[in-house]
């Protein structure tokens, strides 16, 4: 253990990251492109030939120092679990996956839900059958995709294509209470057969896999839905998941069971118990205590406490999230280019990362994820005080005022010092930045074209196929921020590269529009900051950078 | 939350002790015979207007100047602490010492202005209600009940989450947090010295309200609102901290006893210092005005001072 | 009723005056079309006076809205949440009054002494340090060094002490400096002293006359506190992940959920003013003057 966070800790000097669950040598193997983690439990069968998944180009573009997050490696899982205790930081107020995403459900949805895709976290987020047995892409705008034909819902009744159209059905009716409404670029959805559909989107969509395996694809039965209704359905979900949900009690509990007839198996503990301990020192204090199983969200900042106790495993993994800085060029001085550079070369991010997150978290060079299928590598975003002064005088910036709204209370830890960290920061270079702290719904009402602001903090996927064009495309918040036409040049290449189905010239052309994006500094991104994990160690979860507590056999063992 | 019931609580009996009291008329024999606890205390209290005065000069670091590469030191006298950095340091490598001094300033401040607020607004509402009676008492002393029976702490929340974090918006509220006890004390006063001798005498010579509401009322309000002010600001101090534990208090980076004990208590295992240096100027400052209110209640009441 | 008519409206008021919910129910990059029609759904798109006529109407008939976070009626989620801080608040209650009222007299009678001037100092202290401070120390010793009690949660009595002890910890403080100070006022009146002239026993003078007449303001205080404790325990309640109403009050406000934070509001305000009127009545019960009045 304590090598495994030595080795980490250097890895982590070299600007990549690592899970600090001890498995440094094996996480090593498979950042190199192989399969690290031998006999992963049940895995599903290799996918036949037919499947064109997004191929794996991250293998092939991505540089050898990949990362890649903790795996469950193939130890005999023989031990087992009555009770699983989960404390989240808040509960999920209602767990239709159509519904709204919220972190706090998304993890719960890893235990009741499953995908027609997934990300294979322990092979760099290959895309994997989930549901589905296989898929193939019959032309530019048609993906066929066959079911597995063992699964049934949690209700006894067995999975079908039906459900399956039924579930995307949904989201493309309009309806505005479903957050899910829209995200699917489907034209039309034919049943061939019992097992078999057809999805034929609107134009030719190169992430629609990639999309299929995001939370809001979670499969929901569709004679159970239709016959409970979606109120009872919130609180009574049922789905295909390792857990099915026996009690629900707003914002006080969850308790869930053992799927026995899971497809992939039978789930390492009969019950589990979801809490929400929404103070951060008591939720280590119920971890340390024996009171919890496995704490989610641990800042990083208690990691000395959590290790000092010992007995307990700590992994510390990248999530698909960047935080960045809203940034409106329309208002003086902000809409100047030098300005906005030298906002983002005064901070250092890398000591900021280093020093506050002990390590854990990165510095990226754009908005995008190491864990995004099309990631390149690119050099991290640069700290240049010297040339940040430089650019203020040239810009002929005399001390203006800049405000800059964040998020109080914080969500992420230790949010509130690392904006101090910049404050200080942008003071050094001469930059005069305020600060105004809002309550996270007041923050939002605050992104608006005509925003008083100059920066607002935010976070943001980060899969470039999915964010380019929806959040920061022709139609985004952060254009409306800049003048009319700024951002052509990069609006071209995104709907160039939304049509494109290649994913290594999707790749490219994204890398073009990120180059703009950085260049012209349209948001000031920040930092990935590690999402940490904590439990006894005989527990092994394996982590998810997609922030499911994924509780299949496959992923979440229980050493005897 | 209870503390600033507390606070309201004690206000009551304020107003419950007040009412059969007289008009103090012996300030001098103040001097005589004063404690060497309210001595102390009283040497505390003006230290810390120095301090909060003074801060710039007194402080050996800039308060909000962050330091990555000193995070979390220990005081000097513990291991790995030095004299640069006389009591630590804390998560961000802020000067505990620094903060500390410079956070004398909002707890005065917010002392301060509540006590004026709440003076201003409990004693006008206070004499007009226990002046003129009838439906203004019941109509202002409903606004008080009002206010006393509402969960003011979500309201401030509401509040500060439609005007934003600021500690303009943190002192205002304060103030208005402050008055309905100012109020009821105020009144309870008003009633018992509308009746009396002098005020009565006063009417029967033709003179006028305000008159005597100035020159008979008020002056014998000036001394129940400085017992009053000593009494509340530990309730209002420790709401500023509660509002900084749900991330509401005074604006980052401001520093403040509340948000610094608040932003240590996630580290008392790992650096304790953190919250428990601003944490004993808070006690020492709440525990030296309140010794000096009870002192000046003891002493100004004249149930206790023929004896 | 009037007072509870003022409190909603001021908190309905505040709240609408700003901050929209249906933003953070929505994606952030929801496209606006989508942000407008979900807030014709649930009726925010009309002025505030309509809305407030509405939740009026509705709430005469006890219909006090659905929840926007949890999709149900926001009426079921404060009566769920009313009983564990009820049930903290009088525990709490019944702890600092017992423990705020023994340590009063026990100091008063024995003024001046080493054991008054600690326990005082104590109590300053205590009076003197914020709730969730005094919470994590508690967890942090405990429950973590000594593994006496759970951390946090509910569902047991076990679960139930440190909160409760928290929460009694400073009331216990203000009350036993008040019954103090209360009672040494009475110790030196007239009848007091007439008693003692004669010849009752001490104890009896203290019962008897000393404490029956120092209990006026301490029956006031402790209606307050009742009060605040059932409201007012927020940041405990934060602490130690206990599901109350005070936590769900402030998670409410933070996502705008409306009808949570007008149920909560009501109900509390509909509380506080039955325990005024409690204390009103004990008042006329105690003190035979007012009951001449």
């Amino acid at each position: 253990m304590v090598q495994g966070v030595t080795l980490a800790r250097r890895q982590l000097l070299q600007r990549s990251l690592l899970g600090l669950s001890g498995m440094a040598a094996g996480m090593l193997l498979a950042a190199c492109g192989q399969d690290g983690s031998s006999g992963a439990a049940p895995a599903p069968a290799s996918s036949p030939a037919a499947n064109q998944s997004l191929g794996n180009p991250t293998a092939a573009l991505a540089t050898p120092a990949m990362p890649a997050a903790t795996t469950v490696t193939g130890q005999t899982p023989t031990g087992r679990l009555s009770e699983l205790r989960v404390a989240l930081p808040s509960m999920p107020p209602q767990l239709d996956p159509q519904r709204d995403w919220w972190l706090v459900m998304q993890r719960v949805y890893g235990m009741v839900y499953n995908q027609l895709i997934r990300r294979d976290w322990s092979r760099n987020g290959e895309l994997v059958p989930g549901l589905a047995r296989s898929w193939e892409r019959i032309d530019e705008t048609t993906i066929e995709v066959v079911l597995r034909d063992d699964v049934v819902f949690h209700d006894g009744s067995p999975l079908t294509a039906e459900d399956v159209a039924f579930t995307f059905e949904r989201t493309l009716q309009g309806d505005p209470e479903l957050s899910a409404t829209g995200r699917f670029p489907i034209a039309e959805i034919e049943v061939l057969d019992r097992h078999r559909l057809r999805f034929v989107t609107e134009t030719p969509d190169g992430a629609f896999e990639l999309r299929l395996t995001k939370h809001e694809a979670s499969i929901v039965p569709k004679a159970y839905l239709e016959r409970v209704g979606p109120q009872r359905f919130q609180r009574e979900p049922v789905g295909t998941g390792p857990y099915r949900v026996v009690e629900f009690v707003p914002d006080q509990r969850i308790v869930l069971e053992a799927n026995e007839q899971y497809f992939e198996g039978r789930p390492a503990a009969d019950r589990v118990v979801v809490v929400a301990i929404p103070e951060v020192g008591t939720r280590v204090a119920a971890l340390l205590n024996g009171e919890i199983d496995i704490l989610v969200d641990l800042p990083p900042d208690q990691v000395a406490v959590v290790e000092q106790a010992g007995g307990f495993r700590v992994d510390s993994f990248s999530p698909l999230n960047a935080n960045y800085l809203i940034v409106n060029g329309l208002k003086p001085p902000t809409d100047k280019a030098e300005i906005r550079q030298a906002l983002s070369l005064a901070i250092d991010r890398q000591a900021i990362v280093e020093q506050l997150f002990g390590g854990h978290g990165l510095v990226p060079g754009s908005v995008q994820s190491i864990f995004d299928p099309l990631y390149v590598e690119r050099p991290p975003l640069a700290y240049d005080p010297e040339r940040a002064r430089q650019l203020l005088d040239q810009a002929g910036y005399s001390g203006e005022e800049i405000t800059f709204l964040f998020d109080s209370p914080t969500y992420y830890p230790l949010q509130r010092e690392w904006v101090e960290l910049m404050a200080g920061m942008w003071r050094n270079v001469g930059l005069n930045v305020t600060l105004h702290g809002v309550e996270v719904s007041q923050r939002v009402e605050f992104q608006r074209p005509d925003t008083p602001y100059h920066l607002i903090n935010n976070s943001t996927g980060v899969e470039v196929d999915i964010v380019l064009y929806k959040s920061y495309g022709p139609n985004s918040l952060h254009q409306k921020l800049f003048p009319a036409g700024y951002f052509d040049d990069f609006n071209q290449i995104v709907e160039q590269a939304r049509v494109t189905v290649d994913n290594r010239e999707r790749a490219r052309l994204y890398q073009q529009a990120l180059d703009i994006m950085n260049e012209k500094v349209m948001v000031i991104v920040q930092f990935t900051i590690n999402r940490l994990q904590a439990m006894p160690e005989k527990i092994v979860l394996g982590t998810d950078p997609d922030f499911r507590l994924d509780l299949s056999p496959r992923n979440f063992q229980v050493r005897a | 939350m209870s503390e600033i019931s507390t606070l309201q609580g004690q206000a009551t009996i304020g107003s419950v002790q007040w009412e059969r009291q007289r008009a103090p008329r012996a300030w001098r024999r103040w001097l005589r015979g004063v404690p060497f606890h309210i001595l102390a205390s009283a040497a505390v209290v003006f230290l810390l207007g120095v301090v909060a005065v003074a801060a710039p000069w007194v402080a050996p670091h800039d308060p909000i100047e962050p330091n990555l590469l000193a995070r979390n030191r220990p005081p000097f006298w513990m291991e790995g602490g030095s004299l640069d950095h006389l009591l630590g340091t804390d998560q961000v490598g802020y000067d505990l010492l620094s903060r500390t001094l410079y956070g004398s300033r909002p707890a005065l401040l917010i002392g301060l202005c509540a006590a004026v607020i709440g003076l201003v607004l409990g004693t006008a509402a206070g004499v007009l209600a226990g002046y003129y009676r009838g439906l203004v008492d019941n109509a202002i002393m409903m606004l008080a009940d009002a206010q006393l029976s509402s969960p003011f702490l979500v309201v401030a929340i509401a509040v500060i989450a439609v005007l934003g974090q600021s500690i303009v918006v943190l002192l205002v509220l304060a103030g208005i947090s402050a008055w309905p006890a100012f109020a009821r004390a105020v009144r309870a006063q008003v009633v018992a010295l509308r009746d009396r001798e002098f005020v009565v005498a006063s009417r029967a010579l033709g003179a006028r309200d305000w008159w005597l509401l100035t020159r008979h009322l008020l002056p014998n309000l000036l001394w129940l609102a400085i017992v009053m002010v000593t009494i509340q600001l530990r309730g209002l101090i420790l709401f500023e901290s509660f509002l900084s534990f749900l991330g509401l208090g005074v604006p980052p980076p401001q520093p403040s006893w509340g948000s610094m004990i608040a932003a240590g208590r996630q580290y008392l295992v790992t650096s304790w210092w953190i919250s428990v240096v601003p944490g004993v100027a808070l006690v020492l400052t709440v525990v030296s005005v309140s010794l000096i209110g009870d002192w000046l209640r003891d002493v100004l009441d004249p149930t206790l001072r023929h004896r | 009723m009037l007072t509870v008519w003022l409190v909603v409206t001021a908190v309905f008021v505040v709240l609408r005056s700003t901050g929209d919910p249906v933003r953070l129910l929505l994606p952030e990059d929801a496209p606006l079309e989508q942000v407008e029609a979900l807030r014709r759904e649930l009726g925010l798109d009309r002025p505030i006076p309509v809305q407030y006529l509405r939740f009026w109407s509705r709430a005469i008939s006890g219909d006090l809205g659905e929840s926007l976070r949890f999709h149900q009626p926001a009426s079921e989620l404060v009566l769920a949440r009313l009983w564990p801080t009820a049930q903290l608040g009088l525990v709490a209650f019944l702890l600092s009054a017992v423990s705020g009222l023994t340590l009063g007299v026990v100091t008063a009678l024995s003024r001046g002494t080493a054991f008054d001037r600690v326990i005082m100092a104590a109590m300053s202290l205590l009076q003197a340090s914020p709730s969730f401070f005094i919470g994590i120390v508690l967890i942090l010793f405990v429950s973590v060094r000594l593994g006496w009690l759970p951390s946090s949660g509910s569902g047991s009595p076990r679960h139930l002490i440190l909160p409760a002890v928290t929460v009694a910890l400073i009331t216990m403080a203000s009350l036993a400096r008040l019954v103090r100070s209360a009672l040494l006022e009475v110790l030196r009146a007239d009848y007091v002293r007439t008693a003692r002239a004669k010849g009752l026993a001490e104890h009896a003078v203290v019962v008897r006359h000393a404490l029956r007449n120092a209990s006026l303001p301490v029956v006031t205080v402790l209606g307050l506190e009742l009060a605040a404790l059932l409201t007012g325990t927020v940041v405990v309640e934060t602490v130690f992940a206990w599901p109350g109403i005070g936590r769900l009050a402030v998670e409410a406000v933070a996502v705008r959920d409306y009808p949570v934070v007008q149920a909560v509001v009501l109900v509390v305000t509909i509380v506080f003013v039955v325990i005024n009127f409690a204390v009103d009545v004990s008042y006329i019960l105690l003190d035979p003057r007012v009951r001449h009045v």
